[in-house]
Parts: C-alpha cells; structure tokens; sequence
C-alpha cells in the first residue's frame, strides 16, 4: 500500500502555491535560520552510525529540537497572521484558530526545552499567501505535511527520552492538523498507509524556495504591513 | 509492570536531560515496588520496562499488531454489512486498506512464528452509521494511543518504521473526529497510553472474543 514516495515537492504544492509565493518575492538573504539548523545537523547525521559521545548525542539532540523549533516557528508566525488578517470564514477560520494556538504551544515547548541553546526567531514574509482563503489553504496543507515529513525523519535519531517524548507528542498533532486541513482542501486526509520521511536538506531547499523567512521584513506590495513574526 | 510512559506532556518527564536508557534503569528499580495487578494480555507479550533493543521493539510490534488486527477487523465487518455511504464509506475504505498495510508491516517484523490467531466480534457499533463512526473513533484514538506510548522505547530503526504509521494512525483519528463534528486536534500534544491502560480499554470494549 505504500507505493513508490510520491515527490515530496508535488504532495506538498500541488497547486504550485508556494512556488507561485516565492516567484513574486524579489532578492533576500537566507535567514540565520535555516543556515544554523543545517550546520547543527551535519553533527546530528555523523552521529547516526557510530558510538557517539554524551557532549556528542546532546549537541545532536539540541540541533534537532533547533531544527523543529524552525518549523514551528513558521507555522506559529503563519497562522498567527492568517488569523489577524481576517480573511478566513468558518471552518477555515476554525482550523487557524485552534491550529496556531497549538503552533505555538510548540513554540513554547521547544523553548523552554533548549532554554538559551534556543535558535532566535527570523522575520518572516508570506508575501501575501494569507490573505485568501485558496491559497492560506494551499500553504497550510504544504506546511502540515511537510512537518510531518520532517519529523518522521528526525524523531529516530533523538537520543534523550524527555525530548523524544516530547517530539512524539507533538508529531502527532501534527498528523492530525495536517488531516484536518487537507479534508478541508477537499482532499484524502489519509492519502497514504505510510508517511513518507523527508531530510533536513529537502526540507529546508523546500523552505527556502517559498522566501518565507527573511532577514528583515519587507514592506508589502499590497500597501500593508507585513507580519514579522 | 508494563513499559508505560504516558508523559506526552509537553516540558517532557522530570527526568530532564538524561538518556533514554538510564531513564528505564530507574524506571525499572521502581516499577519492582508495583503490583502487576490481573492484565487480559490477549496473546501479546507482557511487555517489560528495558532500555531500546531490537527484542523489545518485536514485543512491542507485537503489542500493537492487536490494535491493527481490530482496527482490520473493523472495516472489513463494517463494509461487508453495506450500510455505509458517502465520505464515511469512503472512510472505512481507505482506512481499512491502510490498517491492513500496518497489519503486513507489523507481522514482518514480529516474525510468522510468533504470530498469534485472534477474532473479534462487534455489535451495533458496526450496523448503523452512527455507532460506526463512534466506534471508529474510539478505535483509532486506541490505536495511536498505544503507539505514542511505546514510541519512547523503540529503538532509532524500530521508530523509523513505526514513526511511519503513527503519524497515519493520528491522520485517521483526526479524519474519524472531524467527520463526527469533533474538533480533529483537541489539544497541543498528544500523550500514549502504557499496555496496561490500552489492554483494559481493549478488555471494557469487548471486542476480542
């Protein structure tokens, strides 16, 4: 039942929303984000196959709980915007309601946890992406399940049982966000009997192509201030 | 006692940053002062509180390959009775496929002969829409209950394969929630259950004959 791993770029974009999204953006610089996650987890990688050390399985550790935080803290920053902005109704506005509060009781989670090994919020643009119910839809269902990708890919390799006992927790609601939205996108919420993983570096190419965290905010095209986060 | 780390809260477990196998260490020197107390295992291993080896991630394969044969079970009783239309039938049809992928999953790994031959029965919960839909929730909600308990303990390669399902079993609650009006994600973290709680749930359900 499983199939072969269907793109991960076409499941998590079919519509093209968030290409689309980073094609109207003009030049940015690569946020200290992602540049910090993916240094953090070439140490999490090496660690895979040998007999790490204690200083070694922990750095690993931090670099991943790092890496989660990033993500939470765009879908925290993306729904929060979708819900000041006020252009969804009813179900929709249901799911961004619910939906951020748990982003950011992740946000929390995860910071409390790193205390101050905590990597610093970027800003972030949407570039107008939640200011539609079509395409906060399109990027929602991108988002849920692109979490739920890199979770299952990373969860594994968690060595301390108070953090993985954490990220097992929290993926799961990502799962169910992520069913949540795609029902309301009309589409299988379930489409597959397996999850399929995806790596730090696709993630985060992934991420970075959408334009969505930035150094600093840029002043919108349509004439409003753009949330930073 | 069994493997039951039910913390799913969010700040983690009081034992702050020390690794997973002393954590099941201490857990074990305490869990001697327990009382086991009368568990209905249902032909699944007792499953014992040890530090991740690949013979525990078979036992607890093997737990939760209970829950997948009733989840099975289930949907296959539900759709040869033909009272299911619409988003519900199309529900119970993907949902079933999927569990059945699990099932085959979880028998590879368990090993064929390790296998134990079980049937369910299932009432009304199965002839009207209705009860079909609360059972089906209160069935998925078990299931991935008893997987986010164990994940904890798996090994890294038992939770690559596990963690794939899990987060299909949360996808189906959510599914199962949401066409019930119930709010798919009720809270921020979602915490297991340990065997015994899953195994009495299983037991006041009656649906292992």
């Amino acid at each position: 039942m499983a199939g072969p791993p269907a793109l991960l770029h076409d499941s998590i974009d079919p519509s093209g929303s968030i290409e689309e999204a980073s094609s109207t953006s003009f030049a940015f610089t690569r946020g200290e984000l992602l540049r910090t996650t993916i240094a953090g987890l070439v140490i999490a990688a090496g660690s895979e196959t040998s007999v790490a050390s204690a200083a070694e399985q922990r750095n690993s550790d931090i670099a991943i709980l790092n890496y989660a935080l990033s993500l939470e803290y765009l879908q925290a920053a993306f729904y929060t915007e979708a819900e000041r902005r006020g252009a969804l109704t009813g179900g929709l506005a249901d799911q961004a309601k619910v939906v951020g509060a748990h982003e950011r009781a992740h946000v929390a989670a995860l910071l409390e946890h790193l205390g101050t090994e905590a990597i610093k919020r970027p800003s972030f643009d949407f570039h107008g992406v939640t200011e539609s119910p079509k395409s906060f839809t399109e990027t929602a269902v991108a988002l849920e399940d692109l979490s739920v990708a890199a979770y299952a890919d990373r969860a594994p390799l968690i060595t301390s049982r108070a953090y993985l006992v954490a990220i097992v927790g929290i993926q799961s609601v990502e799962a169910r966000h992520a069913a949540w939205i795609r029902r309301l996108a009309g589409a299988v919420p379930s489409a597959h009997a397996f999850d399929e993983p995806a790596s730090p570096t696709r993630v985060t190419g992934l991420v970075d192509s959408t334009h969505f965290v930035v150094e600093r905010a840029r002043t919108s095209a349509h004439g409003a201030p753009h949330f930073t986060g | 006692m069994d493997v039951g780390p039910t913390q799913g809260d969010l700040r983690g477990d009081e034992e702050g940053r020390i690794g997973r196998s002393t954590f099941l260490r201490r857990a074990m020197m305490l869990g001697g002062a327990l009382a086991a107390g009368e568990l209905v295992l249902y032909g699944a291993p007792r499953l014992t509180v040890s530090a991740p080896s690949p013979s525990q991630d078979r036992a607890i394969f093997a737990f939760v390959l209970l829950l997948e044969e009733l989840q099975s079970a289930f949907y296959a009783k539900a759709l040869s009775g033909g009272m299911l239309k619409g988003e519900q039938l199309q529900f119970a049809q993907t949902v079933g496929a999927q569990e059945n992928a699990h099932l085959a999953y979880l028998r590879k790994q368990v090993g064929a002969s390790k296998l134990k031959t079980r049937r369910f029965q299932f009432g009304a919960s199965t002839i009207t829409a209705s009860g079909f839909l609360s059972a089906a929730v209160g069935i998925e909600e078990l299931g991935l209950d008893a997987y986010n308990g164990q994940a904890p303990n798996l090994t890294s390669a038992g939770l690559r394969g596990a963690g794939r399902i899990i987060s299909v079993e949360a996808r189906h609650v959510a599914w199962a929630r949401s066409l019930q009006g119930a709010l798919p994600a009720p809270t921020a973290s979602d915490k297991g259950r340990s065997q015994g709680e899953v195994l009495s749930r299983v037991k006041q359900l009656g649906y292992v004959a």
